[in-house]
């Protein structure tokens, strides 16, 4: 028998396929049941996953709601609130109540731990503050102590908010401000020796030395985009636990009043809504104009102005600035640009280096735009 | 991961072309017709549950002796360790000589005075005429190692059959 031969006799038995098959099958269809079972665990795990971030979100939800802790954690549910002062500072319901006349309730308020949710609510501001993710903010005659502060970001400088009344629209009767948490935007940066501006250098924009500013209370504050302001001439500056409302002063640089204009509508998405003239002397607003083409009119006139230095000298030295119209320019937001208009020249309300801005009108240009305000 | 299926014409096929291939590689290898079996049936489920691609029959084939000829080495392995007991009185007649003459006797002989190895390699290289090279990659050893065990199968299948 030679060795081919043997081989060939060598073979799997019959029975073996029907034996084969049945272990395949039993395999595939232990194979499947992993498979499946392996599907399901994924969906059960995302389903739990999905359950514990609504639950979590849900339980932060109340919290936010029903916890009262410490300052560091009752800041996330502070108020900000605008009045007489010029600093708008963020401050728990505890510091709002021991700093503030209008609260004359603390009886029985010895410190913000013992504040339970019911008594909060009803010891908190009526006017809005104290409501679930409301932030007032709260004026305070001490942020004048050492005059308001200038930053600079990049050519755009601000100045912290000064006025006794909040200027723009966001503000109550009362001026105060109450805004949404959600109002606090994006981090722009870090204040330091760079962005803080000099007191005494305000003309010249000249930043901070290194002593100046570790004594500055913005010194490493953070500066936030005001949410409501679409064209960013108005930012959130936080202070330690404190935040403040900066407005747009000045442009670190000569700027046509095209882009003024510009960095104020935000390249056109921030559309102006009208335009209204104002009495100088009364501050009471003769006119508005909310026309499409009329809105176009003016600003094309405005834009037309060429910027002139002889106006600006001419002022240094002595011209009188009686301004003859006054128009505020409303933007879609709610901010507002202020253009005072003379006879022979107008200047918005945002400075520009060493100089004011003045831009030459025209008599065509000065009668065109006094027959608007008519 | 997507749903194996059984299908029934594929399984057939694949049987047909290669169970013979398969059985034969692990009897030389094993020389017992149990483990034999065994080892066939582990391979085709590996096989038909398997998501492996093949580039074509032969990337298939080679993919199927080395799987094989692991399951062999595994199952020698095991042997070796104590922990499968097997009958040592190998019965070559068991399924595939039962209706030979006296000569399966001196065969069985010649077979059993050969390694594993060694009959694994002259059954891949005489019988199912792959060359040295190839059973290299499928028994994943050198080609020397192969033309050893060829020589020495060879010269112990020649003393033997002298010898008679």
């Amino acid at each position: 028998m030679n060795y081919f031969y043997y081989i060939e006799t060598t073979g799997p038995d019959k029975s073996l396929k029907s034996r084969v098959e049945s272990a395949v099958k039993c395999e595939i269809n232990r194979k499947n049941i992993l498979i499946r079972k392996r599907k399901t665990a994924c969906m059960s795990t995302a389903a739990c996953f999905l359950l514990f971030a609504t639950t979590a979100f849900a339980a932060r939800s109340m919290n936010d709601n029903t916890r009262v802790s410490d300052n560091d954690v009752s800041a996330s549910e502070n108020k900000i609130t605008t009045s007489t002062a010029i600093s708008v500072s963020i401050t728990d319901d505890v510091t709002e109540v021991s700093h503030t006349e209008q609260k004359s309730e603390p009886a029985g308020v010895t410190s913000a731990k013992n504040l339970t949710t019911e008594k909060r609510t009803k010891q908190g501001p009526s006017n809005g503050a104290g409501q679930i993710g409301k932030i007032k903010i709260k004026s305070s005659t001490d942020g004048t102590k050492s005059g308001a502060q200038k930053i600079r970001l990049d050519d755009l400088v601000y100045v912290q908010y000064c006025s006794n009344k909040y200027k723009g629209s966001w503000g109550n009767d009362n001026g105060d401000l109450v805004i949404d948490k959600s109002d606090i935007g994006e981090k722009i940066c870090s204040l330091d020796t760079h962005s803080l501006i000099d007191y005494g250098h305000w003309d010249d924009l000249s930043a901070m030395s290194s002593s100046q500013a570790s004594k500055c209370p913005f010194n490493n504050a953070t500066v936030y985009k005001f949410n409501k302001c679409k064209n960013n001439t108005e930012l959130i500056v936080k202070a330690g636990e404190d935040y403040y409302l900066f407005y747009l002063s000045d442009i670190a640089r000569k700027v046509s009043a095209e882009e003024i204009i510009d960095v104020y509508t935000a390249s056109n998405s921030n559309p102006i809504k009208c335009i209204s003239f104002k009495d100088i002397a009364s501050n009471r607003v003769t006119k508005k104009i909310k026309d499409k083409g009329a809105i176009n009119s003016i600003v094309n006139i405005l834009i037309s102005c060429k910027k002139n230095k002889s106006v600006y000298d001419a002022i240094s030295k002595g011209l009188p600035e009686d301004t003859a119209l006054g128009m505020v320019i409303v933007l879609d937001d709610g901010t507002e640009l202020t253009v005072n208009i003379e006879n022979s020249f107008f200047n918005f309300s945002v400075n520009q280096r060493n100089e004011y801005g003045y831009y030459e009108l025209s008599d065509k240009s000065y009668k065109s735009l006094l027959s608007y305000a008519k | 991961m997507a749903k194996i299926c059984f299908i029934q014409s594929d399984f057939d096929d694949k049987y047909e072309k290669y169970s013979t291939l398969i059985y034969r590689t692990a009897y030389q290898y094993l020389l017992n017709v149990q483990t034999a079996e065994d080892v066939t049936q582990e391979v085709f489920v590996r096989l038909l549950t398997s998501t492996k691609k093949f580039n074509d029959d032969e990337h298939e084939k080679a993919w199927l002796l080395r799987v094989t000829i692991n399951l062999c080495k595994n199952h020698l392995k095991m042997r070796a360790n104590g922990n499968i007991v097997l009958n040592d009185d190998i019965n070559l007649c068991g399924y595939a000589f039962e209706n030979l003459s006296d000569l399966r006797i001196d065969m069985s002989k010649v077979i059993k005075s050969l390694s594993a190895e060694q009959r694994a390699v002259v059954y891949l290289h005489y019988y199912e005429g792959f060359s040295i090279k190839e059973i290299s990659k499928i028994t994943k050893s050198k080609e020397n190692t192969v033309k050893s065990h060829l020589r020495r199968a060879r010269h112990n299948l020649k003393t033997i059959i002298e010898g008679e």
